[in-house]
């Protein structure tokens, strides 16, 4: 990943349009839903990495290459989504939140990666719940419905509703946690590979 | 085995009632002393927060498109020399921008010129005695209790959701509209409501806001001081020195004249007398002054006067007697 990176700020510093292309592509997903965490408003989210990015392009023979790119494109959006908080000072309760949140933000690890994970396997746990169960979690969050108005879509009672809602939120809440484990130490052994590539490149 | 039992112990339905912003005063009571009885709950709780916050995540990510994020944002990408500013697109559209205020301002202004020509006058409403439920044009209910007075604009309510709370005290239920903000004036103190209900009371010396559902932000003039209030809050304008502070309420009956609702959790019984001398103008004579430390849990809704009097005296093993209007409380 470092080395593909690499070579597209190479050729983003030759002004070649489409490395940048390559670069935004690969990172945007991730960049964006990390902004959206921050901001909560789609065209504020988009405008954020959008910015980001132009600095890349207008920038990049200052970036420093030794650092990877993902640490610092986290970094310059986090940054760039608390100024445009800030400035809204009508959400003044979210700033907070993430203000304090950010003090032990560690400057190496790549947030954008980190929730990127997170979401992938929270979206495996979702798909290994029955699909009636799934079904209703799904409404709750990403439709934002109501207990009642799922119970009356699904033509079930509130009760049934709030049964699913206990037994995926409890199936996931454990899935979740026993991968943590997992993931904590092939993340481990992955950053080791890639030292190690890393190395036999270098020789 | 300990895991496992804690794990089913957690009040999902709590939780989600709490997500969804209906919880009621008693559950929300319930899920707070759980998440306080023991770290492993709050840690739980926490992880099933952060489940609900990534699904929804998990929905925006899903539905990004990079290809079309590029193709928007390709046209704003400088194309040739190497010497160009840091925001190239956005100093393009300053200008434009100004422009763009400059018309607005002209609109809103025209805007404003006609709704005052327009003004049929101020709608003011009082209640005496009686409580009145004030339903405003955008569909805002107001529930006033008496003695107070209200006022707004009639006919440009619905371009500037405005209103003025004189004296008194109110309970409102708030349509929300993000592109209209809903303003209280109470004297100096603006209320502004991002969709919620909550109950508005004028003291003396006080302005007491308590929010049952939603946020609401107290702003003291044009000036930038503010504070925002979540559900179950607490905020306190006082008129004297001008100070805000918020708080948790603890006050479980602060809008009891709205809902005719009481809830009483080991309350003393000179609290519970100045609620009913509050809510119906019940006088209470204790025979004993030790039976006002005596304690009432218990929960009325929809009762009278004289149910809730012998409810008290049922549970707490005491005598009412009724004499001229004013109830006597004996051992």
């Amino acid at each position: 990943m470092t080395n593909k990176d690499n070579e597209l700020i190479e050729g983003i510093c030759r002004k070649d349009k489409q490395c940048f292309e390559l670069l935004y592509k690969g990172h945007y997903k991730k960049l964006y839903v990390l902004a959206f965490q921050y901001v909560r408003q789609q065209e504020m989210a988009e405008e954020i990495v959008n910015d980001v990015f132009l600095k890349v392009w207008n920038d990049a023979e200052q970036l420093n290459i030794k650092q990877s790119l993902g640490p610092y494109l986290s970094r310059c959006v986090i940054n760039m989504a608390l100024n445009s908080i800030k400035k809204e000072s009508r959400k003044a309760a979210n700033e907070v939140r993430f203000l304090s949140g950010y003090e032990e933000y560690e400057e190496e690890s790549d947030a954008a990666q980190i929730l990127e994970n997170k979401l992938i396997r929270l979206e495996k746990a979702l798909e290994s719940l029955p699909p009636q169960c799934r079904k209703v979690i799904m409404m709750s969050k990403f439709d934002k419905c109501k207990q009642q108005e799922i119970a009356d879509a699904l033509n079930i009672s509130v009760k049934t509703v709030k049964s699913h809602l206990t037994n995926g939120y409890e199936k996931i809440r454990v899935i979740l946690s026993k991968e943590q484990v997992l993931f904590f130490f092939l993340f481990l052994l992955s950053a080791v590979e890639l030292r190690l590539l890393h190395l036999i490149n270098v020789l | 085995m300990e895991e496992i039992n804690n794990s089913n112990h957690i009040p999902y339905h709590l939780i989600m009632d709490e997500l969804e912003g209906k919880i009621s005063t008693t559950d929300l009571q319930e899920l707070e002393s759980w998440k306080a009885a023991n770290p492993d709950h709050l840690r739980s709780y926490q992880e099933i927060l952060d489940i609900a916050d990534h699904s929804e995540l998990l929905m925006v990510y899903k539905e990004t498109d990079p290809e079309q994020a590029w193709q928007r944002f390709e046209p704003s990408i400088p194309v040739e020399t190497r010497i160009v500013s840091l925001h190239p697109q956005k100093k393009k559209g300053l200008p434009f921008l100004k422009w763009a205020a400059a018309v607005m301002v002209l609109i809103s202004g025209a805007w404003f010129v006609a709704n005052q020509r327009g003004w049929i006058g101020e709608e003011t409403v009082r209640t005496g005695n009686e409580h009145q439920k004030l339903v405003l044009p955008d569909g805002t209910e107001v529930f006033m209790n008496a003695n107070t007075t209200i006022s707004y604009h009639k006919s440009g309510f619905l371009n500037s959701r405005n209103v003025e709370l004189e004296k008194g005290e109110a309970y409102f239920n708030v349509i929300h509209d993000e592109k209209s903000p809903f303003s209280i004036k109470v004297g100096e103190l603006y209320v502004n409501d991002l969709g919620t209900s909550f109950n508005l009371k004028v003291e003396p010396e006080q302005v007491v806001v308590v929010v049952n559902s939603g946020k609401v932000a107290l702003e003291q003039g044009k000036e930038t001081k503010k504070i925002l209030l979540s559900a179950q809050d607490r905020g306190t304008f006082n008129k004297v020195t001008k100070e805000m502070s918020a708080v948790k309420n603890e006050d479980l009956n602060y809008k009891a004249w709205h809902d005719k609702t009481l809830h009483y959790q080991q309350a003393l019984l000179t609290e519970v007398s100045d609620d009913m001398k509050e809510l119906f103008g019940t006088q209470i004579v204790f025979q004993d002054s030790t039976l006002k430390e005596r304690k009432l849990s218990a929960y009325f809704k929809n009762k009278s006067e004289e149910e809730i009097m012998n409810t008290i005296g049922e549970t707490l093993r005491l005598k009412v007697t009724k004499r001229d209007g004013t109830f006597v409380l004996s051992n």
